[in-house]
């Protein structure tokens, strides 16, 4: 089985969310398939500038192919069509010249997939409100497998990913509520899905001792890992935090781990480290006695799974419908609407350790239930071979006509969005897999262009079970 | 208060969520959320605001102005509103000619200017949301004057409290009088005391007509405690005993009378040694905990009395400190014991 997992950049240094969620399930299904990665010459998600050269390398053994940007994003223009298609009536036009703005505009790669997609068994896209997952799956419908990534933002109330969402083959959940979100926008709900999430690689004995002697820090705290942005959250974080430390009451410190676009408030027990390597991220998790994520839009927090799966309790911003479903599905977490319940969380689990120690408990089981990589990777093989042994039915809508395309008959996508449903979809969990995990196979060096020889695992347990040879696929 | 009851690992947050979420509203009073807020900010205001003062219908009034405002200039400039028809044929005909017609002018700045005017509508509805938004923060304010006008009466409550327990304190402190006049008063009462038989040598007891009216041997303790001029260490002397007073003398044992300075260096010394718990004794606890500890003498005592006797016990432990002998030291040493836990019965 060959795939190609086409991500907006790819790299080994580049730590966004969905990148990194690309990265690492290519590497991981690299175990049971020939992957190669369809990716542009772009490191920076704000400008896509060409930094890359369009060749194919190798990343961590992954052929990565990449092809350049036409154009920069240009901040103003996208800015102002944003705001255009998510507060007026406009038309699909104008959300086509809005993804365009976004970027990252690479023609090249489009016509690629276009060229050679029946080279691949799939593609999988990953962040459907880019350029290259919506271009790139109408260009290979058949075999396009989208996992969106998708948060509760404006982006999602555009009229063109509607056909997206129903035209690929299969979509790759998050999480419940992030299904719950695009089945409401799309009504989708024939397309196979299956919520999946993603591991992580967290190590098996961090040395909380060691971070705290680095770093000098003593006493309790609380880590906030991540980008230090207002997006995040982290200036609401930064007022409740002083509120906390106001009431002279608690004893946690606040130790921030990442890059930071705003000023860090002074104080004391307020520390910030920078940006640190995984070992010291690790260490400073596993020394600390909970995790903050005051993120308001998240598709499924990664920081948030390893504080669980190192037996954290996390505290999570409520008005983020996937934290706040998250901490209440896996019993492990609290979180805070306001200042008052945020500084009541923080002494709860401050002051009661069997309050922390009972969420950590459950956080740890929650990841190792969900979130180990070999679940991860049966739910993508499972959903696989289900869509082999379907035909495909539908393809992706195709775009309104050159007149149609300029009738502003388009909703501004703020109301879109706010006519969805909110709220944690607490009854659901993620579907658990009880099969055996899947035995690792070391990934097997394919050359460039060429199908693998020997039959993947995968292929051959349907070669098995149906006594003879599996028959090729229709496009 | 609520509190965290549950002892077990099957934790639910959401039910620690919403004792959390209790624990707030008995804090504060009534815990109100933005959706809430929203509500009473719309709906009644005038309930939490001077109607007078703020008109409820603020937004209201706001929002027809603007809407009528808008429909006069309901007018939206885009980039082809020049070239736009309301017949179909021509503004299809027009869109043909576009090009032709942009050989002779360049329409682009009359575009450009006709599309600022539309930044006019953002900045209303700016004001608008400042209107809305101020109106919330008021509401919000003036629920919060309200929870801490409650807390000021609660704490007012206390305060007051607490000012009448340190007045009835300071009101059992017991009165010292000069040499001159202890003496005068030692002499005066020294033919009651000795009628009574009992504590004879201590010549200010019948200055107190209430203790000297106990006239007993358990009434020794308080009544030594309270004639705070009983000196140090004074020897407990025999019921039966006569002791001549001294002339002159401060001390009716006969010992050197002692100079204001030294007394007030005991003072001194003896304030120093009151711990907390004496001090959480002396502020409320109740006899068996705090005094019942130094004699059994004291359980007998009065409830009206316990002020009295807390303060006694820890005056006469005082006493007893510089000479620690007979019953007036086996009496006091659970007082003043450092550590905390020399008291036998174990009731510190």
């Amino acid at each position: 089985m060959k795939l190609a997992v086409v991500a907006q950049r790819y790299g080994g240094t580049i730590n966004g969310g969905a990148e990194l969620h690309a990265r690492y399930i290519a590497e991981h299904l690299s175990r049971h398939a020939e992957v190669e990665v369809l990716t542009t010459c772009a490191l920076d998600y704000v400008t896509w500038k060409n930094e890359l050269p369009a060749v194919v390398d190798r990343v961590n053994g992954i052929a990565v192919r990449r092809f350049r940007v036409r154009h920069e994003r240009n901040p103003l223009v996208f800015g102002r069509r944003s705001r255009h298609v998510f507060e007026q009536p406009h038309s699909v036009a104008d959300e086509l010249a809005w993804l365009d703005s976004e970027g990252p505009a690479s023609p090249a790669l489009i016509r690629y997939i276009a060229k050679h997609g029946r080279e691949y068994d799939y593609l999988l896209f990953f962040s459907y409100r880019y350029y290259h997952a919506y271009h790139g799956a109408r260009a290979a419908a058949t075999r396009a497998i989208l996992v969106p990534t998708a948060e509760r933002d404006a982006a999602i109330g555009l009229s063109i990913f509607k056909p997206l969402f129903s035209g690929v083959r299969a979509l790759m959940y998050n999480s419940p509520e992030e299904r719950a979100m695009i089945q409401a926008v799309s009504r989708n709900h024939d397309v196979p899905s299956v919520v999946v999430g993603i591991g992580s690689e967290v190590p098996q004995n961090p040395q909380a001792a060691r971070f705290r002697q680095k770093y000098n820090i003593r006493g309790p705290f609380a880590v906030y890992v991540g980008r230090i942005d207002e997006n995040k959250g982290c200036k609401q974080l930064f007022e409740f935090f002083n509120s906390y430390l106001r009431q002279d009451e608690g004893r946690l410190s606040l130790v921030l781990i990442g890059h930071s676009l705003l000023t860090i408030p002074t104080h004391v027990r307020i520390r910030h480290l920078g940006f640190l390597d995984d070992t010291d991220k690790f260490d400073a998790m596993a020394a600390a006695d909970l995790l903050i994520m005051p993120s308001y839009f998240e598709s499924l927090s990664m920081v948030a799974l390893e504080a669980w799966a190192l037996g954290k309790p996390v505290v999570a911003n409520a008005k983020c419908d996937v934290l706040k479903g998250q901490c209440i599905r896996s019993n492990a977490g609290l979180y805070y609407d306001n200042e008052a319940e945020f500084v009541g969380s923080l002494r709860a689990i401050e002051q009661h350790r069997w309050v922390s120690g009972s969420l950590g408990r459950n956080g740890r089981q929650f990841f190792r239930d969900h979130y180990e990589w070999p679940l991860i990777e049966r739910k993508y093989l499972n959903m696989l071979e289900r869509l082999s042994k379907e035909t495909p039915r539908q393809t992706i809508e195709p775009v309104p006509g050159w007149f149609d395309r300029r009738k502003k008959d388009c909703r501004p996508a703020a109301d879109v969005l706010a006519s969805i449903p909110s709220g944690p979809a607490s009854s659901e969990a993620p579907e658990p897999i009880l099969r055996a995990p899947v035995p690792v196979v070391p990934p097997q060096p394919v050359a460039r262009g060429e199908r693998p020889r020997s039959t993947p695992h995968y292929e051959r347990r349907r070669h098995h079970r149906r006594g003879g040879p599996s028959r090729p696929r229709s496009a | 208060m609520p509190d965290f009851t549950m002892r077990s690992d099957s934790v639910n947050v959401e039910q620690i969520m919403e004792r959390i979420r209790a624990r707030i509203s008995e804090k504060r009073g009534v815990d109100y959320t933005e959706q809430q807020i929203r509500e009473l900010a719309s709906v009644k205001l005038e309930k939490f605001l001077d109607p007078r003062a703020v008109r409820s219908d603020l937004l209201q009034q706001f929002q027809r102005t603007q809407a009528s405002q808008t429909a006069a200039s309901n007018v939206t400039f885009g980039p082809n509103a020049i070239f736009e028809a309301q017949r179909p044929i021509v503004a299809r005909i027009r869109g043909w000619l576009r090009p032709v017609l942009r050989l002779f002018f360049n329409p682009d700045p009359i575009s450009q200017a006709l599309v600022r005017l539309n930044d006019l509508d953002p900045r209303a509805d700016m004001y608008y949301e400042l209107f809305h938004n101020l109106v919330i923060e008021l509401t919000r304010t003036s629920i919060e004057v309200r929870n801490l006008k409650m807390q000021i009466e609660s704490l007012t409550g206390r305060l007051e409290f607490n000012e009448r327990r340190a007045r009835a304190l300071e009101s059992v402190v017991v009165y010292k009088p000069s040499n001159g006049e202890q003496a005068r008063q030692s002499r005066g009462s020294q033919g009651a005391v000795s009628s009574q038989g009992s504590v004879g040598s201590q010549g200010s007891v019948g200055s107190h007509g209430s203790m000297g009216s106990q006239g007993s041997i358990g009434s020794q303790r308080s009544m030594g405690s309270r004639g705070a001029f009983v000196p140090t260490g004074s020897p407990v002397t025999p019921p039966t005993a006569e002791i001549p007073p001294v002339p002159g003398a401060g001390t009716p044992t006969g010992q050197p009378a002692e100079g204001p300075g030294q007394r007030s260096r005991r003072r001194r010394r003896r304030r120093g040694r009151r711990g907390g718990g004496l001090a959480a004794a002396i502020m409320g606890a109740p006899t068996g905990q705090g005094a019942a500890g130094s004699s059994p003498q004291t359980e007998t005592t009065e409830p009206s009395e316990i002020d009295g006797a807390d303060e006694g016990s820890d005056l006469e432990s005082s006493a007893g400190d510089s000479e620690p002998t007979g019953e007036s030291s086996a009496t006091t040493t659970s007082d003043h014991d450092p550590s905390g836990g020399s008291d036998p019965n174990g009731e510190q």
